[in-house]
């Protein structure tokens, strides 16, 4: 058992890590707003962790707080996310579908750019010897384990709420939300800066684990990995997501006896899933409760 | 007394088509009003710049006295107009009963964290949303499917499924596009009655697009017909069937006048 944690705890902290940025991604999709901004969300995040866990201006503040200092991480990463989100989301919102999608992806890119460039964030090399609350690294479980608890129940209220509903309905049909009175326009900068919020805390939580930080965080790859989890596990449920992280961080692993090989049933697999199950692992499941 | 809705000088060119041209009229509190008029003459151009889907070029609405220009569809639906569309547009994964529950939420504007928390206010409001819901729901009919998906709906179902949505909006004025559009007669009876039935229990004023004339010339006190996006006739059912303007739109005149030409052309243009 403790060779098997050894092994696979990091692989297990990953799919919870993963899977909260899948989420991040779903808030969005609540209102029918394909946007790829969180991994840029996610790479601010972890520079905010970063520069608070490591510069030398911030030493006694870290000493007066002792492990307080990571919650405080969090608290400023979720300020800093939830800002800049409503400042995106209020332009990027104005276009829909496959062009918000782009816009949030230039804002990965020129956010990326953006940091290599400024010199507290430390530019190609990034930040490295974040302090490490744990020794170990299925710890971690700490920290992500009750944040995806947090945002399950947070999405398990929210879809039974009058806002769920009215996220809901602009997914369904945005025209006929706005003529039923849906303030469509602000209801989708909401879903979307709950989204860029989550993805924020998830970065603040992923320097230490990671121990550095730097541009690679935040590109195109990630993005679209965490799109992937989405459409996978399935866009139209929250559990989409989570199946979706488990079974991409994992099956590279799980195929791991067929060596070189691997990589190549992993993009069939992934092929195929879309083919054949376009509502994703979750449809599969409410179509056999309907 | 003033009018609920009038409506100005109203026009709306696309490009170079004149989709509608400085249309005027005015609809009096309580009144079933009929709007009719051949495909393509501008009824549901006019009904998407009453409810702010569409802006008109020229003119101005007024909804009980005022302005709604620049005001966005939300704002419009929120003051009061409510309407239904020709190819009907439901929440098509939303259950009915949640279909019926969203307007009611946009009016409360329904807050993210009050929900979230459970607080006694918004508590008190989804009780109420959902006591509308169930009342609104089971006056269509629909009280036996109210858990089922609006898309999993008959075609006759979601009409009423979308009127009981535009009614949870509490309105003034209900906008219904072609609402007997596939009804055989009987059904379009029993809809016209349900019309007034729920023009008297709600306080409502009815502004209705028909294709079916002798629905309109039934139910509607006053009526107005339109023609390649001109008013060509309004006032009571009666005298705009007597009209000779309308008569030639429904049925045409033998001698085609070659001043119309030009007209028809665009009107043909609109069609398509």
């Amino acid at each position: 058992m403790e060779d098997f944690l050894a092994r696979y705890g990091f692989l297990f902290v990953t799919i919870l890590q993963q899977a909260l940025l899948g989420l991040s991604l779903y808030l969005p999709l609540m209102a029918g707003q394909l946007s790829l901004a969180s991994i840029g969300f996610y790479s601010l995040g972890g520079y905010v962790a970063a520069i608070m866990g490591t510069h030398p201006a911030l030493a006694p503040l870290r000493d007066a707080l002792g492990f307080y200092v990571y919650p405080l991480e969090w608290l400023v990463a979720l300020a800093a996310s939830t800002i800049l989100g409503a400042a995106l989301g209020y332009p990027a919102l104005r276009l829909r579908g496959i062009y918000l999608a782009l816009a949030t992806i230039a804002f990965v890119q020129v956010f990326g750019v953006v940091v290599l460039n400024m010199p507290i964030a430390g530019g190609a090399i990034g930040i490295f010897g974040i302090p490490q609350p744990f020794e170990n690294r299925l710890a971690y479980v700490w920290f992500f384990g009750p944040l995806l608890v947090l945002t399950l129940l947070f999405l398990w209220r929210l879809e039974r709420s009058g806002t769920g509903r009215l996220f809901f309905s602009i997914r369904e049909d945005e025209l006929a939300a706005g003529a039923m009175g849906v303030n469509v326009t602000a209801r989708k900068v909401q879903a979307f800066v709950l989204g860029c919020a989550l993805a924020g805390v998830v970065g603040a939580m992923s320097a230490p684990l990671l121990n550095t930080w730097n541009a690679r965080q935040g590109t195109f790859d990630a993005a679209v990995a965490c799109l992937a989890y989405v459409l996978i596990g399935g866009r139209r449920s929250k559990w989409g997501a989570l199946l979706g992280a488990a079974l991409l961080v994992s099956l590279p692993e799980l195929l791991r006896p067929l060596q070189n090989s691997r990589m190549i049933l992993n993009g069939v697999v992934l092929v195929l899933a879309c083919i054949y199950m376009p509502q994703g692992i979750a449809g599969l499941f409410a179509r056999r409760k309907a | 007394m003033s009018p609920v809705l009038s409506v100005e000088g109203l026009s709306k060119a696309f490009g170079g088509l004149m989709a509608l041209t400085d249309v005027d009229f005015e609809v009096q509190e309580g009144e079933i009003f009929g709007l009719i008029g051949p495909n393509g003459a501008g009824k549901t151009t006019l009904f998407n710049m009453l409810t702010g889907l569409s802006k008109p070029t020229t003119g101005t609405i007024h909804l009980l006295g005022q302005d709604l220009s620049g005001k966005s569809p939300a704002a419009i639906a929120r003051l009061g107009m409510a309407r239904t569309f020709q190819n009907i547009r439901l929440f098509g994964a939303m259950s009915v009963l949640d279909n019926v529950r969203v307007p009611r939420h946009a009016l409360d504007k329904a807050s993210l964290w009050g929900g979230v928390f459970g607080t006694s206010r918004s508590r008190r409001r989804e009780r109420e949303a959902l006591d509308l819901a169930h009342e609104l729901v089971e006056m269509v009919g629909l009280g036996a499917r109210m858990h089922a998906p609006a898309a999993s709906l008959p075609y006759g179902d979601r009409r009423r499924l979308e009127i009981a949505r535009a009614l949870a909006l509490s309105p003034k004025v209900l906008l219904l596009d072609e609402p007997a559009a596939g009804m055989n007669q009987a059904e379009k009876q029993d809809l016209s009655n349900f019309i007034r039935v729920i023009r008297d229990r709600f306080g409502l004023t009815v502004l209705l697009i028909e294709h079916n004339v002798p629905m309109v010339m039934g139910l509607c006190r006053s009526v107005a017909v339109l023609n390649f996006g001109q008013l060509i006739a309004k006032g009571a059912p009666e005298d705009v069937q007597a009209d000779p303007a309308v008569i030639e739109a429904y049925l045409g005149v033998a001698d085609a006048r070659g001043a119309d030409d030009e007209v028809a052309i665009g009107g043909g243009v609109n069609n398509a």
